[in-house]
């Protein structure tokens, strides 16, 4: 593995529950005393690439997405879990930038390209339900700093 | 299969009823965005059945055919925001309002249509 792969791969095999307990100060509901503090919770959304059939290995994925979905701006986490021959990849945006949700679909149609004889599809989901969209045993590919 | 009029007519019945919503001063803000989805979907299925004779019955499909032809890729971001916008209106629980759509969703539809329009002038809405 190159040294730019081991990078991007820095955070495999981590356990994505304390990203997502990070990232739920993002999108958790604060308290009434908090409310009155707090600015206006930002908004996330979350992307999820199912990939139902394919003929490439997860690896190839792993890195492919990992490397392009965080070069994205706003991007703030990449996960993935497996379910027998399917997998399940997570990306967790910061909603508050429209152009960041552009950016995200031109990353949908390179990967989507790149993997032309897999079957991929791309849902974009709001992230107000961060933690029950995201499963705790995803493995993180990726995270911001 | 519908013909590329019958779309049109689609497209159009939806930007009325978009229209009308914005007339009553409705509250209802997620069916607005439903309904200039609809409209969109349906201006994307006249552009292939004006140039290819051809119907996309389902999302994947007709994701796939935007994402390769040539001309109308270049309005896929336009299209995928569109559709996830109404995604989230339809399934998630966020509350939108007339600002959000006016600087999120709408121009948006106003690319992607005016770009089918400069494809083929007897797409016109």
């Amino acid at each position: 593995m190159s040294e730019s792969s081991a990078a991007i791969l820095q955070f495999a095999s981590a356990d994505v529950e304390a990203s997502l307990a990070e990232l739920g100060s993002i999108t958790a509901s604060p308290s009434p005393e908090e409310q009155a503090v707090r600015p206006a919770q930002r908004p996330t959304a979350v992307t999820k690439i199912l990939v139902w059939q394919t003929f490439s290995d997860q690896s190839s994925f792993d890195k492919c997405i990992a490397k392009v979905i965080s070069s994205v701006l706003g991007v703030k986490l990449v996960s993935r879990e497996r379910i027998g021959e399917k997998l399940r990849f997570y990306v967790v945006i910061d909603d508050a930038n429209p152009k960041t949700m552009e950016q995200v679909f031109d990353a949908e149609r390179v990967i989507c390209g790149r993997f032309a004889a897999d079957e991929l599809e791309f849902e974009v989901l709001p992230g107000e339900e961060l933690a029950s969209v995201i499963p705790t045993k995803a493995v993180s590919l990726w995270r911001s700093a | 299969m519908p013909s590329f009029p019958q779309h049109l007519a689609k497209a159009k019945d939806n930007i009325a009823f978009v229209a009308f919503l914005r007339t009553s001063g409705t509250t209802y803000f997620d069916w607005m965005i439903l309904a200039y989805f609809l409209a969109a979907l349906h201006h994307v299925e006249a552009y292939f059945d004006h140039c290819y004779f051809k119907s996309y019955g389902n999302h994947y499909d007709r994701r796939e055919a935007i994402r390769m032809d040539r001309r109308l890729s270049t309005f896929w971001n336009h299209y995928r925001a569109l559709e996830t916008y109404s995604q989230t209106a339809r399934y998630g629980v966020k509350k939108f309002d007339q600002k959000y759509i006016d600087d999120r969703v709408l121009p948006h539809f106003q690319v992607l249509t005016t770009g089918i329009e400069g494809l083929e002038h007897k797409l016109k809405l």
